[in-house]
């Protein structure tokens, strides 16, 4: 499986891909992206099974990310990492087909948990 | 998050926000950077004038900017928290101690929206992306600045508010 993580801080792509390991799931490929324009280019070279992406980034942010994709008519699984919890922005992410929402400060425990259903 | 009982006034203040902003700064201190939670230092006197990040957040159609700073030892133990380095990791480069203090504030204003979004539900709040903090003393003309010391883990850190009082300046 190729995970793709999606954030503008470097230092939350290390964490994220910390906490995957610590979570179970050493085993994937991981790529990642600093906003949503440099993820379209790596979703497009490298396929990735499942993304996760932060919602307030530059150049592109990660609704107009799942947009576009969507519009493009790519059905990549696709989940929010992000400090962002609020029910509008909840709303507007399920609309558009959202897997998974991960809540900063996470967990490995609430990467497995909504992961492990998808990684199979 | 806090169970207290606070009436949002219709006009938020650089004050009000500072004490929301107090409030989730130790949520975070505790779940993310896995500190206690006791640590608080109210002597303040001036800014210090300390660098570390500001987020943007527009309330309502009023813009604020909440920030925290530190010394730079300061600041570098608040990042090798948030990664939970180990003390036989390599040292952080000066980017990465920027990088991660501008995650932390990041983390910590993401927490006062979910607050302020509990205590309006009809409340329009939108965040920008972390931003270096150069450190300041003082407010700039167009600008009112509140702000209030406390204590990380080890850390004497700032919290910083300010509020734009003429956005066309």
């Amino acid at each position: 499986m190729n995970i793709l993580i999606v954030d503008d801080s470097k230092t939350m792509r290390m964490m994220i891909a910390r906490t995957l390991k610590k979570a179970g799931f050493d085993g994937h490929s991981i790529s990642q992206a600093g906003n949503g324009v440099e993820a379209l280019k790596v979703i497009e070279d490298a396929n990735p099974d499942v993304v996760l992406c932060d919602w307030n980034m530059p150049e592109m942010n990660g609704i107009e990310l799942l947009r576009k994709l969507r519009e493009d008519g790519n059905r990549v699984k696709f989940g929010f990492v992000t400090t962002e919890t609020t029910n509008d922005v909840r709303e507007m992410a399920d609309e558009l087909g959202v897997s998974f929402f991960i809540t900063k400060p996470f967990t490995p425990e609430k990467f497995d948990a909504e992961l492990s259903p998808i990684l199979v | 998050m806090s169970n207290s009982i606070i009436v949002s006034p219709k006009v938020y203040s650089a004050n009000h926000l500072l004490s929301i902003f107090e409030e989730a700064t130790h949520e975070i201190a505790t779940t993310a950077l896995g500190y206690d939670a006791n640590g608080r230092l109210v002597s303040k006197p001036n800014s210090s004038g300390n660098p570390g990040a500001l987020v943007a957040l527009q309330l309502d159609g009023r813009t604020f900017h909440l920030g925290i700073a530190s010394s730079d030892p300061g600041l570098r133990e608040l990042a090798a928290a948030l990664m939970m380095l180990e003390p036989d990791d390599d040292p952080l480069s000066d980017d990465d101690v920027s990088d991660a203090v501008g995650e932390i504030a990041n983390l910590i204003v993401g927490n006062v929206k979910s607050r302020l979004c509990e205590q309006n539900s009809n409340a329009n709040v939108t965040l920008g992306t972390p931003l270096r903090w150069d450190g300041q003393k003082t407010p700039r003309t167009s600008q009112e600045m509140v702000f209030s010391n406390h204590r990380i883990g080890d850390t004497n850190v700032e919290l910083i508010v300010l509020l734009t009082t003429n956005e066309e300046s």
